[in-house]
């Protein structure tokens, strides 16, 4: 039933996406780039590698922001995923309210929020520690989150699970053969969102993490607003490829299981 | 049962937390007060972190710091750890954690100055008094009648900030679209924006190079003294102001964009004077376009120069929050950053070639000789730009100015 998309689709769509990414490269490779000039006319082949060995705040970036990402991660799929699945399976009263709730995070204005926060965490002691970051991070991405996976268990309407705990399987069996292998994509897609989200917090990062968690979005930002854009832009592949690592390695790992255990059914 | 065993094992765990802390609890004591002496900062500070907060867009100072000052510390035993934070964020920060009524904060150092300055004080946000005695950098290279030292912005500092460095405004111009014709006065500007339309432009205010440019302006048409005596209020300075408003509104029309639109940030500025957009940008930092030159963003093209009737010149400053932990370390640190060391190095152009805040008459001979050899980099003698200098008017007056602007101005049709 898959249709196949046009070849010409397919090169908009490269372009759209692809475009913003290498004009990033081209800006931290190139030298000399001034208007009537459609490249830059001097490169700089090894640009992005002669800035990592001079710039000593990069690597610790990386760390750091990998470090926030996977705690976010963890933190956000502990509560969006058994979040998602309860309001896909049971139906409540509640169930209006705690769809827009879910939101909320997103409709108060950012900067009024983590100010607010600030001063609550800092009575609690939580601002500079990575606990503090993390539970801040957190609360930006939950929304994307369990939109993500509510909507792709809805396609599924946890009747297979159903299904499989009348045949005999016990609860465990049912979500860990059924369900999680169904909820793959939404898995894959909530998990590329959080650390996306997380990745680029930079005020919450910033204030919460009191400047003790620099991240490359924290580096990144001043140097744009600075108009360093020959750093920002070496910054930024750097960024693309702190995310895109482990999200293919993610992604590698849970195909891998979903088709083992597809196997292992057969 | 179960839980009475467990609320046990967590009492005993804590309290011997609190024991093993109770031991620290001298050394902390005394490295987060403000210390007498630079004796005793150097002695409570040894082996241990102290905070840098400030703007991180400048690749030169964050490298100044990284690759020149962060060294020298280390040599006494203490690491630096360099935050890039916007001001406002600092500020924001800072008053958070006083409406927590916390003493414990993670900033020692921030850079500040003028109206932010203006604020920290008001709010009582500083730790005080650094003077001479802590620093013996500062007692042996500014002397503390130095208007600069006594006053930032019209705002006494009161010893609660120490200079470490200086601005000046400066245009930098293409010779090619002046034809090496330099307009150094506003009448001039504004005849060739006339017989240019399109090529001139400034970044708008609140940006603070933005305003800068503004107040260089209205001293231009009414005169710094005009602007200094009048009252901090919008009528007061709407009167006095209402000339530069008018030359303004008169330049408008012949601005990129009709002056409908102005550039966002001095980094939009720059890419359209590198682009040749524009003839004109204009920075805070006297040796902008050979450190420009240097690192390939402008051409040769880009020449420096300032108003017959001078430019508007400040310090940058260094402070230290009542939050502290590490006020010993903190004072090291603001001693280093003063040091002829520190300071001689970062003329360099790779470290933004930044102006020491040394009084004339305590700068060191080999010092002099080094601002010497830089200005030749920068086309103007370091000199003939000093000598240009006007002071700034009162923090305060600063957002009424950039809200005049708007009014009168930018939304003036």
């Amino acid at each position: 039933m898959k249709k196949q998309i046009s070849t010409s689709g397919l090169g908009l769509i490269g372009c759209l996406f692809g475009l913003p990414a290498v004009v990033i490269l081209l800006l931290a490779i190139g030298r000399h780039w001034y208007v009537p000039y459609l490249l830059p006319q001097r490169w700089d082949w090894l640009a992005i590698f002669k800035f990592w060995q001079q710039d000593s705040t990069l690597w610790p970036a990386v760390k750091a922001s990998l470090s926030l990402g996977l705690g976010t991660v963890g933190l956000t799929l502990l509560i969006a995923y058994p979040m998602a699945i309860a309001l896909v399976k049971y139906q409540t009263a509640l169930k209006g309210i705690l769809n827009v709730l879910i939101y909320a995070p997103l409709i108060i204005p950012g900067i009024a929020l983590t100010t607010s926060l600030d001063l609550t965490f800092i009575q609690l002691h939580l601002t500079g520690t990575w606990l503090g970051v993390v539970v801040v991070q957190t609360l930006f991405c939950l929304p994307y989150a369990i939109k993500l996976l509510v909507d792709n268990l809805a396609i599924y309407q946890v009747d297979y699970e159903a299904v499989a705990q009348n045949l005999g399987a016990s609860r465990w069996q049912s979500f860990w053969q059924i369900t999680l292998p169904l909820s793959r994509d939404g898995l894959i897609g909530a998990v590329t969102m959080t650390l996306i989200v997380a990745m680029s917090q930079y005020l919450t990062t910033l204030l919460i993490g009191d400047g003790n968690y620099l991240t490359l979005a924290i580096n990144m930002f001043p140097l744009i607003q600075g108009g360093r854009y020959q750093a920002a832009a070496c910054y930024g592949v750097v960024f693309m490829a702190t995310l895109l690592i482990p999200l293919g390695l993610f992604e590698w790992v849970l195909k891998r299981k979903v088709r083992r255990l597809a196997h292992h059914e057969l | 049962m179960k839980f009475k065993k467990i609320s046990k094992v967590m009492l005993a765990a804590a309290s011997m937390l609190l024991l093993a802390s109770c031991g620290n609890q001298q050394a902390k004591d005394d490295k987060a007060k403000m210390p007498t002496s630079y004796q005793t900062a150097l002695k409570a500070a040894k082996g241990t972190t102290v905070t840098y907060y400030g703007f991180g867009g400048s690749e030169t100072q964050n490298r100044w710091i990284d690759k020149v000052v962060t060294p020298m510390m280390k040599k006494k035993g203490i690491t630096v750890k360099r935050v890039p934070m916007p001001i406002e964020d600092i500020l924001n920060k800072l008053s958070n954690e006083k409406e927590a009524n916390t003493k414990k904060g993670h900033m020692d150092v921030v850079w500040i100055n003028g109206e932010n300055f203006y604020n920290a004080k008001k709010l009582n946000l500083l730790a005080g008094p650094i003077t001479g005695k802590q620093l013996p950098n500062m007692k042996a290279y500014i002397s503390a009648s130095d208007p600069d030292a006594k006053k930032d912005m019209d705002t006494a500092i009161d010893n609660l900030e120490v200079p470490y460095g200086n601005a000046q405004l400066v245009m930098v111009g293409s010779k090619k679209m002046f034809n090496n014709d330099y307009p150094t006065s506003a009448k001039q500007l504004l005849a060739w924006a006339k017989k240019n339309p399109g090529k001139l432009t400034y970044v708008a205010p609140p940006d603070f190079t933005g305003s800068a440019f503004i107040r260089n302006i209205i001293y231009e048409t009414v005169g710094y003294q005009a602007l200094n005596d009048a009252p901090a209020t919008k009528a007061g300075i709407y009167k006095v102001i209402k000339p530069a408003l008018a030359y303004l509104n008169e330049l408008k029309p012949y601005l990129w964009q009709q002056g409908k639109n102005y550039p966002k940030s001095t980094a939009q500025m720059d890419k359209m004077f590198a682009d040749h957009k524009i003839a004109m940008t204009f920075s805070y930092n006297q040796m902008y376009a050979a450190t420009n030159k240097a690192d390939g963003t402008f051409t040769n093209d880009a020449q420096t120069f300032v108003f017959d009737k001078g430019t508007v010149g400040n310090y940058n400053y260094l402070a230290i929050p009542k939050t502290s932990q590490n006020k010993a370390a903190a004072v090291v640190l603001i001693n280093t950053m003063l040091s002829e060391k520190a300071q001689t190095d970062r003329l360099a152009l790779k470290y933004g070639a930044v102006i020491p805040p040394y009084s004339s008459a305590k700068m060191p001979a080999k010092m002099s000789q080094k601002l010497d050899q830089i200005g030749e980099k920068n086309d103007i003698p370091m000199k003939t730009i000093a000598k240009k200098r006007v002071p700034e008017v009162s923090g305060k007056k600063i957002p009424i100015i950039e809200a005049l602007w708007k009014e009168h101005v930018l939304n003036a049709d």
